[in-house]
């Protein structure tokens, strides 16, 4: 189930009423979220939707085995029930996402020149192999959302292991932070220590609703989503990344910066819909963006795109490698091991896997330069604002490089866009991506930075004093701006792939 | 009981209460689809033949007439026939 959709409209409502007038009866009422939960899932798919409570099941029996065993024997023996735990859960996601990159881009590529070199029959064998294979492979479908769930379940074990949160009372409470549906297909990715004390004791209607801020989440994410992030995907990057040798080099880096800004505005728009969704169910999510593309290092920008996977990542990969506690060496490796996982989190392909080397790279590069130059600082405002601006400027182009890596697809329509990119003239002269409907799309997408991270909470705490019906005009009428504005059709989230 | 958290205290002074928000939704839905039924009952009518098409036409048809009979269509009508097609008019 889409979010910008009649049917989620209707679902909302629905589970919006039955969600706050079982107050009194809590069991039904979480009863009623994972339901309400488990359609939204099983609308797409209803088998997946049964993965997904077997999910829940398995990891909250192995997260209350891993704290009893804690308690009675310490880490010894709590141990292998963690390790069972993170083989179940990297199983899960493996052989959906990876068994096909696995065996047919590192397999079979490996045992071709061994075949050739064993002889013809060892060849025929591998043919006869790869034809029983690859029409198996290629009808494994990927469940939407996989990697998202697999990683907060991940975190909650972990979590439990190292002691920091308590394993939830009931099954039902886990099942209800893993799978609640705001968040269950793109995130945020919400830890335990976060949601399951939120869903163990459910919110109370004497707690007022933050729905000022919910409202403006909710309708600035339907803005990014169905005008901003449509429009530059269907008019700049789907056209240049599709056929790159069409287009000039002004033109790819039209499409290149309409990609970044389509990736922004479409993923930032799906966080901004699940937290306000939340909000509204009485439920808090962290801020998953915090205007990325004003960051000033790379690091800087990890710290304000998709926040919870890259603070997933720190905390469950990078400091149990060790972090920057070693040598500067040992600090590099960890970087650029944590960065290639983290590429190859979001998909199975090669150009995943060099997008997160690129970035792993350039942060060690990043983290040696600063650890032994140290960078011009203005004296007068004037100069420190300059020296910040060239900064975001070099940053936000060198994240569009990056992007160019991880939209590509393949290695083949990465070299047509890099040599369009370098050519001043077209193959076809007439077309022309610049205008000032692209440009003025553009910036609107770029500015919706600036509502990132709350940054207007004195508008929406000023809206609790408005009355409801007031409320609930305006948004019907901007709503329906919103849907002027957008085409027709609705296109799935990028971040629903991974 | 639940013990009170100085998070629910903190929204309890600056949140809205849950009679205002249950009556903005309402509103909110009522005047969305007045606003908006004649658009969305002809993005059904381009739905592929099936259940589906057929359920949501005849939802949406007894609506759709209400809306254009009273007139309540014309403000999307306008929006997507101006700033709508500045943005997703042809080339």
């Amino acid at each position: 189930m889409l979010f910008p959709t009649t049917v989620f409209a209707i679902f909302f409502l629905v589970i919006f009423h039955l969600h706050w007038s079982l107050e009194g009866f809590p069991r039904a009422r979480k009863g009623v979220l994972l339901a309400a939960s488990l359609f939204f899932y099983g609308y797409w798919s209803w088998k997946f939707a049964l993965m997904l409570l077997l999910s829940t099941m398995v990891n909250h029996a192995l997260a209350r085995q891993i704290e009893r065993a804690g308690r009675h024997g310490g880490v010894c023996r709590s141990r292998p029930w963690l390790v069972g735990a993170i083989v179940f859960n990297l199983g899960l996601l493996g052989s959906f996402k990876y068994a096909g990159f696995v065996v047919g881009d590192l397999l079979f590529p490996l045992m071709r020149p061994c075949c050739l070199w064993l002889g013809p029959d060892a060849v025929n064998w591998l043919v006869g192999v790869q034809e029983e294979v690859y029409p198996w492979l290629s009808k494994v479908v990927l469940p939407v959302g996989i990697s998202f769930f697999t990683f907060q379940a991940l975190s909650y074990v972990m979590d439990v292991y190292r002691g920091r949160t308590a394993p939830a009372r009931t099954w039902l409470d886990f099942a209800n932070y893993l799978a609640f549906f705001p968040q269950l297909v793109a995130g945020p990715i919400v830890r335990a220590e976060d949601l399951v004390p939120q869903m163990e004791q459910m919110p109370r209607r004497e707690v007022r609703i933050d729905a000022g801020r919910a409202g403006f989440l909710i309708l600035s994410g339907l803005f990014k989503k169905t005008v901003v992030a449509n429009w530059l995907a269907a008019r700049l990057a789907d056209p240049v990344f599709a056929w790159p040798e069409a287009y000039s080099g002004p033109d790819v880096l039209m499409g290149v910066y309409g990609y970044a800004i389509q990736i922004y505005c479409d993923f930032s728009a799906y966080s901004d819909i699940a937290i306000g969704t939340a909000l509204l169910l009485g439920f808090h999510f962290p801020d998953n963006f915090h205007a990325p593309y004003l960051a000033t290092s790379l690091q800087d920008f990890w710290r304000r795109w998709h926040i919870s996977l890259s603070t997933w990542l720190r905390d469950y990969l990078y400091i149990p490698l060790g972090g920057s506690r070693g040598t500067l060496r040992r600090t590099q490796v960890n970087l650029l091991i944590t960065f290639l996982l983290g590429g190859l989190w979001h998909g199975a392909a090669w150009t995943f896997i060099w997008w997160g080397a690129f970035h792993g790279f350039y942060l060690v590069l990043e983290r040696t330069l600063f650890a032994r130059v140290t960078l011009p600082s203005g004296r007068s405002r004037i100069s420190r604002s300059l020296l910040t601006l060239v900064a975001r400027l070099w940053i936000f182009h060198v994240v569009c490089a990056s992007w160019l890596l991880f939209r590509a697809g393949n290695l083949e329509t990465l070299g047509g866009l890099v040599r369009s990119l370098l050519a001043w003239r077209s193959a076809v002269p007439e077309v022309t991506l610049w205008g000032g409907v692209p440009l003025l799309v553009l910036a609107a997408g770029f500015s919706m930075q600036g509502f990132d991270g709350n940054r207007l909470e004195q508008i929406t705490r000023r809206l609790a004093d408005w009355p409801g019906w007031v409320l609930g005009a305006l948004a019907a009428v901007i709503l329906t701006i919103i849907l002027a504005l957008g085409p027709e059709g609705v296109a799935p989230f990028i971040y629903f792939q991974f | 009981m639940h013990e009170s958290t100085a998070a629910d205290r903190q929204e309890i002074a600056a949140g809205v209460p849950f009679h205002t928000v249950n009556r903005a939704l309402l509103v909110f839905y009522a005047l969305l689809v007045a606003l908006n039924a004649v658009a969305w009952h002809e993005a059904n009518e381009r739905l592929p033949y099936g259940t589906a098409r057929t359920m949501w036409v005849s939802m949406t048809g007894p609506l759709a007439r209400v809306c254009r009979a009273t007139g309540l269509d014309r403000p999307r009508a306008f929006l997507t026939e101006t700033l709508g097609s500045v943005l997703n008019g042809s080339d």
